[in-house]
């Protein structure tokens, strides 16, 4: 580990403790594991505080874990430094439910707001204090979450159909 | 008598040509000033995210051209580059020349192909035709390397699908004598000419706070003059052994973009001057049994070689458990691919970091406030391309 990362990763034990539970390199690419109710005053620590300095918030993915219900999807936010030329990657997890939920981040970066929509899109999960979460990618009327595990890949809704009372069978 | 103060709402898109697409933009108007604009996106969408993860990892890379099909090696180079970092395994320093020139020739495409519809949107439509004439010679050379014009998915994971071919030195020499001369020709027609400066000063402004707030990347974010590129911050696939400089901007107007891009196209150029005169021979694949198809010649009188290509073909391989974030700069910006792997034969989540995606979020910001006739100059001035905005 550099100690740029070092630094950082000192800082983020200090600021938020027990809340930080874990950290992972692999390859030139460190990653922090954090409890999911920090991240709001993570992301705004990593972009106001003078000593983190996270200018760019680069990217938001989710991955759905379907085989760890209490750990079911993970947030991967993609943070980078310009000024120190630094990238780290701050995972969480949120358990499985009816609305799997976590704050939005989009008040402290404008950029996370279509980000975080793609994520609700794709994956179903509600982002607390978004201005405008709305569906972005896929149609209005799509039921279902297509990137989660349980969608099936070769299915397509039917947009009309005569036999309304029969369904048809969704085909894995 | 009073007037009563009404705004119209107006929809410009999808099915528009200066959309570059299908971007379906809904335009708030009063009068002629913008109040908002919302892009609606989708029409484009094809699930490449989902599909990949039913795919083997080597299945995977022509679908990556169809992303951003402007910048077919670009994507390509991005996601071979993420598996092989969860391979661990290196590339002879030929593939590394070969992908770095093959990437800079894709920044010239479009590049190119920005400055011709750019110039189309604002009026100056001869430019489109000389743009797109240079632009041939590039197409030429994705020919002759994997005889797809276009969709060239000419990069594998740990090297190259074939040798480079015999008059590739021609080729890439005919674009590096015809192109700083014909580039002179555009900046004579656009860049003193008194409507395209008119048309592209002081519009879509984004100061560099504005421009880091809303995660743009790209030469959009160096025309605001943020002097962040990937391919010095992180440098990947060799480049820290070419001279080149990062152009930069000052005001981050859509003039701004233009002057950062064509200095873009004359750095690539100098990377590509280099990347030829340097050009190491050797093999072009690396030699990993099991992962990279071996030669032709020993598959066809070798048994133990044939073994493996036909393992490699049907069954794939498995790439170790991990996840891995692989920036690239691409010509719209920062591409990224994030892909996990649970150490099975496919991927088991590929996120793309779609620049344009990002780059067009700021399309509203651009345009409040301006008029409606700059919004065209906007779209054409983040360059966008649908393709991997939907994805």
């Amino acid at each position: 580990m550099t100690p740029a990362e070092e630094g950082l990763l000192a800082l983020l034990r200090e600021q938020f403790g027990e809340a930080v539970t874990g950290h992972e390199k692999f390859a030139d690419q460190l990653s922090v594991m954090v409890a999911g109710d920090i991240v709001f005053e993570l992301a705004r620590f990593l972009k106001d505080d003078e000593a983190a300095g996270f200018e760019l918030l680069s990217d938001i993915s989710g991955v759905d874990w379907i085989n760890r219900p209490e750990h079911r999807f993970e947030l991967v936010y993609n943070f980078y430094s310009v000024k120190k030329n630094l990238r780290v990657l701050v995972r969480t997890t949120i358990p499985d439910g009816d609305t799997p939920s976590i704050r939005s981040i989009q008040p402290v970066y404008p950029g996370a707001d279509w980000l975080e929509r793609e994520v609700y899109d794709m994956l179903g999960i509600d982002f607390e204090g978004h201005p405008d979460l709305r569906r972005i990618i896929t149609p209005d009327g799509l039921e279902g979450w297509p990137h989660r595990k349980d969608f099936p890949l070769m299915y397509e809704a039917p947009q009309f159909s005569y036999n309304k009372d029969l369904p048809p069978e969704i085909v894995k | 008598m009073t007037m009563a103060s009404k705004t119209m709402t107006l929809n410009l898109g999808p099915q528009h040509p200066a959309t570059h697409g299908v971007l379906r933009v809904v335009l708030e108007l009063d009068g002629e000033t913008v109040i908002s604009a919302t892009p609606h996106l989708g029409y484009l969408h094809t699930g490449i995210e989902k599909t990949a993860e039913d795919k083997l990892y080597y299945k995977v890379i022509p679908m990556t051209d169809r992303m951003d099909y402007l910048a077919p090696m670009s994507n390509n180079l991005g996601y071979v580059l993420t598996v092989e970092k969860l391979l661990g395994i290196d590339v002879p320093e030929k593939v590394k020349y070969a992908r770095v020139l093959l990437t800079e020739l894709t920044r010239l495409n479009s590049h190119l192909v920005w400055l011709g519809t750019h110039a189309l949107d604002i009026g100056a439509m001869s430019m489109l035709l000389y743009t797109f004439r240079e632009r041939e010679m590039i197409l030429d050379i994705y020919e002759a390397v994997s005889g797809q014009r276009m969709m060239s998915t000419y990069f594998r994971i740990g090297g190259l699908a074939y040798d480079l071919p015999a008059d590739f030195d021609k080729k890439v020499k005919k674009v590096l004598g015809v192109l700083p001369e014909k580039m002179r020709e555009y900046e004579d027609l656009l860049s003193n000419n008194r409507i395209w400066i008119k048309r592209l000063t002081g519009v879509g402004k984004l100061t560099a706070e504005e421009a880091l707030d809303l995660s743009v990347t790209g030469p959009m974010l160096r025309s605001t003059g943020v002097k962040y590129d990937v391919r010095k911050a992180q440098a990947y696939s060799g480049y820290e052994k070419f001279d080149f400089e990062i152009p930069v901007g000052a005001t981050g107007d859509c003039y701004d973009r233009y002057l950062v891009r064509m200095e873009e196209m004359r750095q690539s150029l100098r990377i590509i001057t280099q990347a030829l005169a340097g050009m190491p021979s050797g093999p072009h694949r690396a030699h990993v049994p099991g992962v990279v198809l071996p030669p032709k010649q020993d598959v066809l009188t070798q048994m133990e070689a044939m073994i493996f290509h036909f393992k490699i073909i049907t069954e794939g391989f498995k790439v170790p458990a991990g996840s891995y974030y692989q920036p690239i700069e691409s010509p719209k910006g920062e591409l990224g691919y994030y892909i996990v792997s649970d150490g099975s034969t496919k991927p088991y989540r590929m996120r793309v970091r779609p620049p344009s995606f990002i780059n067009l979020q700021a399309l509203n910001t651009m345009v409040t406030g301006g008029l409606i006739a700059d919004v065209i100059t906007c779209i054409g001035s983040i360059d966008i391309v649908l393709g991997e905005v939907d994805r």
